[in-house]
């Protein structure tokens, strides 16, 4: 006998109140009258005897106290337990999206259904993992074979990994330990090493499949974008393929692949700019219908504002690589800018400007000394030391500037503990960099690291602009977006078009990065409600050369003598004890009723 | 009798009782007087003028002669200036007998003002009486045979009896004779058979029965909340009844007596008798109103 609830014992403690109102409720008021015969319709039925008698005697009293009891026992969860024991199976079907791979005319996740379908038996209980990228219980733990299979049929693989060692131990969880875990995949040989746990079950087959593997979308000018797409053939060059863009569903550009090998083709199209999303089509239709399509939603806009003093030493270096970077625009004084070189300490002017970088003003120290490339520490998460390669280069520093390091917020680039290029300071709109460099006699301007520098300071200043970092990502990838809420309530929230609930809520300020975002197009909303005003639209596609790849694929029949099956106690809730107190209480409050209604 | 609030049970002797409305009860026993019946069977003559014909010296009217007529009467003279034999016909003086009979069980008393309201009526009654120049007897029902009062306020002297219905300690008693007058005083709330009141005290020229009740007896709702559980104790006997005290329960029981006043009163008007009932909280010039309206008394 056990208590799902024990809480709920505390209503027992309505007995001693249902106690003390009846005992209160004997304490009557008492009048004195000449006769009762006139009042013979309204007498009350009261046991005969002393007040502790009439309490235990009173029927009424007596059935309260059980429906109190009965009740308490119900909130406790009162349950004798139906023991039973039967084979427990743990299933992990592959849920990548290359189980919808159709080859000669079935599926593959439709050959898993109706391989479990075929040998699951009746009383069996299963617990079925789906190893998508996060895996998840799709049915059980425990789950009757009508409940497994129902599960199944609403199972749609569309996932652009499968992480089938995660998945493994999460069935493991769920198994006995003698027990093995039965895994049917279209990629057995993906799973070779875990061969010891599981017993495979292939259920791919292989063939060939042609695939766009990239696309992305950019604005060239005003009225003008460009379409750029990779495709890829996989298991053999089909010779010629079309991939046609769609605006609105009207075919807007069409280009003929000539595809003569495996090796990937990339195609750039033209196109009238507009804001709308633009579909990409592959055709003919082959094996794997789920890569062959892509939409593109229209890119974000950042233009960095930069400044360039006409003072700044070697200018014309600066200017050139600013120039060279996209989407930048030279600024013409310090307020209309979101970024600012200048030399020395920063004057007040350049206080509003999102990123200052100020460079040591060039004259030649006693203290100078020199650091070279393969001295010069990145620090492993700079977003200003991307790509950047800085051997051969000289730095020339101030060797007094070392004093800077106590001031030091981070240093992105550093000589042993001294400081090269590092924050200062930072405010919540604004950041401080110093680069101590002396720029009249450093190479650096010659050496290909300058530009790579220059254009991650301004990648890095369009991070923090408001908006989406990119809008077009491919699946699996993480967003990085600084959203600027308008006036109106500061909630966002997260929507998946196709979708009636909203996929996340954020009531403080939304993170600066979303992560293990499958396939569809997506929308941020300033507040809840699917009405909210739009603030960014990004669009997230398979883009998944894994998944692409239908040569690996193969169908493995299973060794299913060996799938040992763990023994599962089956320990279920006792509903007829539920519905026997559920009635006892009901028949209790009725009896109680009527004899407390009788006493008239 | 005016004096201090109390007064005699004998006439003389003040009484044990708190009788603090003497004075009041005076003042209505002199502006009300005790309406008569149309026919006193047995008054013996007296001082009071009758509402009949009788024998009294003073000549009211004449009638012609019917068998069975007083030949003493007949007007000899007229009879010889004409052929007609007439009866002169004289004002009857009459001393009606008043019985006052008090209920002496304790659920007279289950209130003081109960208990004072009954003295107060026994007092009234016994005054009303002694106006009339009636031949007054005063007569407590209580356990065993009636007893006797030389003043309406001796029922101080007597313990409340418990029992509860009085009628069969009247049987073959005095207040069972023929005529007179017979005033009740009685809370009636026992359970009894009407015809019982009819052969006990009902063999008189006229009836009158105050039935007096305390004011929860008369109404039961006033002053308390309403669905309450409330303990009935019966004043004459060890029991008890536990009631919820409901709008339905009041009201029926208000039904319940209005049922056997509206009976009692019927019965009471069919043989030229009063009933009244009075609650103790009462003002007793509105109890002398009330039982003016009943033609119990007249001004």
């Amino acid at each position: 006998m056990t208590f799902l609830n024990p809480w709920g014992l505390l209503a027992l403690l309505a007995i001693p109140v249902i106690l003390a109102l009846h005992f209160f409720r004997q304490q009557k008021k008492s009048r004195l009258v000449g006769g009762l015969h006139l009042w013979d319709f309204a007498r009350i039925a009261t046991p005969a005897g002393k007040r502790f008698e009439k309490l235990i005697a009173s029927l009424p009293l007596l059935f309260q106290l059980l429906a109190a009891l009965v009740l308490a026992l119900l909130l406790a969860g009162l349950d004798i337990p139906m023991q039973s024991s039967a084979r427990h199976y743990s299933i992990i079907v592959d849920d990548s999206v290359s189980m919808q791979a159709r080859v000669g005319g079935a599926v593959s996740a439709q050959r898993a259904r109706q391989g479990i379908a075929g040998w699951a038996k009746d009383g069996d209980r299963f617990t079925l993992v789906a190893a998508s990228g996060r895996p998840a219980v799709l049915a059980g733990p425990a789950a009757t074979r009508q409940e497994m299979l129902a599960a199944l049929e609403g199972w749609v693989p569309s996932s652009p990994v499968a992480n089938l060692d995660e998945a493994v131990n999460i069935a493991t969880k769920f198994g006995s330990e003698d027990s093995r875990i039965l895994l049917l995949t279209d990629n057995p040989e993906s799973a070779g090493h875990l061969k010891d746990s599981v017993t495979l079950w292939g259920v791919g087959k292989r063939a060939p499949n042609t695939a766009i593997v990239f696309a992305d979308r950019m604005k060239t000018a005003a009225d003008k974008e460009r379409v750029v797409a990779t495709v890829q053939a996989f298991g053999g060059a089909p010779g010629s393929a079309e991939l046609t863009a769609y605006h609105n569903d009207v075919a807007v550009a069409t280009r003929a692949l000539d595809i003569q090998s495996t090796a990937p083709v990339l195609i750039e199209m033209e196109l009238p700019a507009t804001p709308d999303p633009i579909r990409l089509s592959l055709s003919p239709e082959d094996s794997l219908a789920a890569d062959d399509t892509v939409i593109l939603v229209p890119a974000p806009s950042k233009p960095v504002r930069v400044y360039l003093p006409d003072d700044l030493p070697q200018r014309e270096f600066f200017l050139k690589a600013v120039t060279s970077a996209r989407e930048t625009l030279l600024a013409p004084n310090p307020a209309e800018a979101d970024l600012a070189f200048t030399a020395g300490n920063p004057s007040g002017a350049l206080a509003g400007v999102r990123r200052v970088y100020a460079v040591a003003t060039g004259e030649t120290t006693a203290g100078q000394r020199y650091a070279t490339g393969r001295d010069i520490v990145s620090a492993p998460e700079s977003a200003l030391t991307r790509n950047l390669v800085l051997a051969g280069v000289v730095w020339p520093f101030d060797g007094s500037a070392q004093m800077d390091a106590r001031t030091a917020l981070r240093a992105d680039l550093s000589y042993t503990s001294i400081p090269l290029l590092y924050a200062d300071r930072e405010t919540s709109a604004s950041v401080r960099y110093r680069m101590n460099i002396a720029l009249n006699s450093t190479n650096i301007f010659r050496h290909t690291a300058w530009p790579v520098l220059v254009l991650n300071m301004i990648e890095e200043c369009r991070s923090a602009l408001p908006g989406l970092a990119r809008t077009n990502l491919r699946a699996g990838e993480d967003l990085l977006m600084n959203l600027q809420l308008k006036e109106g309530p500061q909630v966002v929230s997260l929507w998946r078009e196709g979708e009636k609930a909203l996929r996340q809520r954020w009531d403080d300020a939304p993170p600066r990065v979303l992560t293990e975002l499958v396939p569809g197009t997506y929308l941020l909303r300033q507040g809840a409600e699917a009405e909210s005003p739009l603030l960014e639209r990004f669009r997230v596609n398979l883009f998944s050369q894994g998944e692409s790849d239908l040569q690996p694929l193969n169908e493995v029949e299973p060794d299913l003598k060996t799938l040992e099956a763990g023994e599962l106690e089956n320990t279920q809730r006792n509903m007829m004890l539920f519905y026997g107190l559920l009635l006892a209480m009901a028949i209790c409050i009725l009896l109680a009723w009527l004899y407390h209604d009788a006493g008239h | 009798m005016r004096g201090d609030g109390r007064m005699s049970a004998s006439g003389d002797k003040p009484a044990p009782g708190r009788f603090t409305t003497r004075g009041q009860v005076e003042a209505m026993a002199e502006r009300y007087s005790l309406a008569l019946p149309n026919a006193l069977s047995s008054a013996r003559t007296g001082e009071l003028t009758g509402r009949r014909s009788g024998s009294s010296v003073e000549y009211q009217d004449r009638k012609d002669f019917a068998p069975g007529d007083d030949l003493r009467h007949v007007d000899w003279r007229g009879y010889a200036r004409s052929d007609r034999m007439t009866v002169k016909l004289y004002r009857e003086e009459i001393m009606p007998r008043v019985d006052i009979v008090i209920d002496g069980s304790a659920s007279m008393e289950v209130t003081p003002e109960k208990h004072l309201r009954r003295q107060e009526l026994a007092y009234l009654f016994w005054l009303l009486a002694r106006h009339i120049h009636g031949q007054t007897n005063c007569w407590l029902a209580g356990n065993g045979p009636l007893r006797q009062l030389v003043h309406p306020l001796d029922t101080e002297k007597f313990a409340a009896s418990q029992f509860e219905n009085p009628f069969p300690a009247m049987r073959g008693s005095q207040v069972t004779r023929p005529g007179g007058i017979r005033v009740f005083l009685s809370d009636l709330l026992y359970p009894f058979d009407p015809a019982e009141l009819d052969s006990t005290l009902g063999r008189c020229d006229r009836l009158i029965v105050i039935q007096v009740l305390s004011a929860f007896e008369e109404n039961p709702g006033e002053g308390l909340t309403g669905g309450s559980m409330v303990r009935l104790m019966n004043a004459e006997a060890n029991e008890y009844m536990d009631v919820r005290l409901d709008a339905n329960t009041v009201a029926h029981y208000r039904r319940r007596l209005a049922a056997l006043q509206g009976d009692l009163t019927q019965r009471l008007l069919m043989r030229g008798g009063a009933f009244a009932a009075t609650r103790d909280d009462e003002p007793l010039e509105a109890l002398c109103r009330s039982l003016h309206r009943a033609g119990i008394l007249t001004i």
